[in-house]
């Protein structure tokens, strides 16, 4: 991810099927470990080389541990852009895939291409810097 | 219908010993299959709920789940540790005994989920490993939680059934449990003093927590201490009250809940519901085999076998809960064991000695192995998230002993004071 630069993955299965999202929020939630979710108030007491220790910990941690499920939440060329409008805002997925007849990974939509899309519709054009 | 009920029964109990299956939903089947099968009619089953114990659960579950937002538990827990003086050892025995006086008054598990994660963060800055601590933990709250009439769902069991008082058990049992803790802390010292070592550049990592920051809410925090102050003295006197456990329970929870003015929605989702539900089923899988005599046989057995003899039945039960209490959940032991006890009563024996023999047999044995109590279990399933491994053998190996030793004790006065 921060060799792309990017902030989310689409994870895939061996057919080329998208099964899951991963994205830096993922990778966080992952790291710290659950005492720690269970009582956050307690993480101001930690030392400084906690934070090391999870994320070596973290390390052992496979893809599909961090990411979370699609369920089937995914889009077709075809279908309507509301659609995947109505995905992303309900699953808070930083990006829907976009899947073939066959459920085959093609593409995606992500939060930005719904958030140009909204733009164009009402004339608000990106090079206002 | 004899047959029918034996054989849901025992169907019932060897689904929720396999853990194949969740035992709530096994309960629920069970309890729901008598019914349909004609064994007990809809309105016995329901009338076998002992609502009694069901509301002491509800209004305990209420009082914690909002006491617990206020950071008391962390706070005394730090607390400790500074008293402590950030020495490892004296840190495990004083959290130990935190543990106890706690699970006295809350469920074990309850008080095991408290006192887990401040745990990690003490070990994380001592860089020792928290499990020697959390295993003691583990196990003096199963031995602080036989103290009392609320401490451990046994107890809760036996105190409804039985008709006795909170009082009763504190006379009765604390003065027990007070000479079991310091053996067993001594025992625990032994065993685990060499493992505790850390330096004294790492000790002032804890004398330099600010404990006051641990207190989220100090409003909140007056109100359920009241609460809590309210609610046990209430227990004192239920007895000369003349109102149940759950009266009490259930009023300081709606008291808790007026004065604080929270919303109801967010505690009520957190109530364990399965674990209610589960309690209601095992009371009407029990009545089954009630109502077609099945007890009644058991303790005629039984009276044979010990030849009407009080010190025998009386030794045969704490000794037999005890080893039972340690491979299965004592929680559906005990629900079957109580109308035995009154079966047995009912054939001249006195009843006193036998409740007691059962609750400590019952509490002790859950120290026996890893799977002996549900506060071992959750204990253990902590650990491992956090990133530690507490397995089978390794508690099996202090758990043991520590059982067997609290159950002599138990055995020498339950034999000097009752026979």
């Amino acid at each position: 991810m921060v060799s792309k630069k990017t902030n989310g993955l689409i994870v895939v299965d061996e057919n080329n099927r998208p099964v899951g999202t991963i994205d830096s929020f993922n990778l966080i939630k992952a790291m710290v470990p659950s005492y720690l979710h269970a009582d956050p108030g307690l993480a101001k007491f930690e030392p400084e080389d906690v934070f090391y220790k999870a994320v070596s910990q973290s390390l052992n941690k496979t893809v599909s541990d961090m990411m979370e499920e699609l369920h089937g939440v995914v889009v077709h060329e075809d279908d309507p852009m509301i659609m995947a409008a109505t995905l992303a805002s309900k699953h808070n997925f930083r990006y829907v895939p976009v899947v073939s007849e066959s459920g085959e990974l093609e593409g995606l939509v992500s939060r930005t291409d719904i958030k140009r899309a909204m733009a164009e519709l009402l004339n608000i054009s990106d090079n206002v810097k | 219908m004899f047959s029918v009920a034996i054989a849901v029964f025992i169907a019932s109990y060897t689904a929720i010993v396999s853990e194949r299956i969740h035992r709530t939903t096994v309960a629920l089947a069970g309890a729901v299959l008598l019914v349909v099968l004609g064994v007990l009619h809809q309105e016995e089953a329901f009338s076998a709920i002992d609502f009694n114990t069901i509301g002491l659960l509800i209004g305990m579950m209420i009082i914690v789940l909002i006491t617990s937002k206020t950071g008391l538990f962390q706070y005394v827990a730090i607390r400790a540790a500074k008293l402590a003086k950030g020495e490892p050892v004296r840190i495990m025995l004083y959290l130990a005994v935190v543990t106890a006086v706690f699970s006295a008054l809350l469920d074990n598990v309850t008080t095991i989920m408290l006192i887990a994660p401040v745990t990690f963060v003490i070990a994380d800055n001592l860089k020792i490993n928290p499990i020697p601590i959390l295993i003691t933990e583990i196990i003096l709250s199963n031995i602080g939680g036989s103290a009392t009439l609320i401490g451990d769902p046994p107890n809760i069991l036996i105190g409804s059934a039985a008709g006795l008082s909170f009082m009763d058990f504190l006379v009765n049992l604390a003065p027990v449990i007070v000479i079991i803790v310091p053996v067993v802390l001594y025992i625990m010292y032994r065993v685990y003093r060499k493992q505790l070592k850390t330096t004294d550049e790492l000790k002032v990592n804890i004398m330099k927590i600010d404990v006051a920051s641990t207190i989220k809410d100090v409003k909140l925090l007056k109100k359920s201490l009241f609460v809590l102050a309210v609610t046990i003295i209430g227990f004192l006197l239920h007895g000369a009250l003349h109102l149940e456990p759950a009266t009490i329970a259930l009023f300081g929870a709606a008291l808790l809940l007026v004065i604080t003015d929270t919303h109801p929605e967010e505690i009520l989702r957190g109530v364990e519901w399965t674990t209610i539900i589960f309690f209601a089923g095992l009371f009407i899988l029990v009545a089954g085999i009630e109502k077609v005599g099945v007890l009644e046989m058991l303790s005629d057995w039984v009276l044979r076998l010990t030849e009407g003899s009080m010190p025998a039945t009386t030794m045969a039960m704490l000794w037999g809960s005890g080893i039972f209490s340690s491979f299965i959940d004592n929680i559906p032991f005990v629900a079957t064991m109580i109308p035995l006890v009154h079966e047995l009563g009912n054939s001249g024996l006195d009843t006193q000695p036998l409740w007691w023999a059962l609750a400590l047999g019952a509490d002790m044995g859950g120290n026996g192995t890893l799977i002996g109590a549900s506060a071992n279990l959750v204990g253990a399933g902590l650990a491992e998230k956090a990133g530690y491994k507490l397995s089978f053998k390794q508690f099996f190996g202090v758990g043991f002993a520590v059982m067997i030793v609290s159950m002599l004790i138990s055995t020498v006065y339950i034999w000097l004071r009752y026979l």
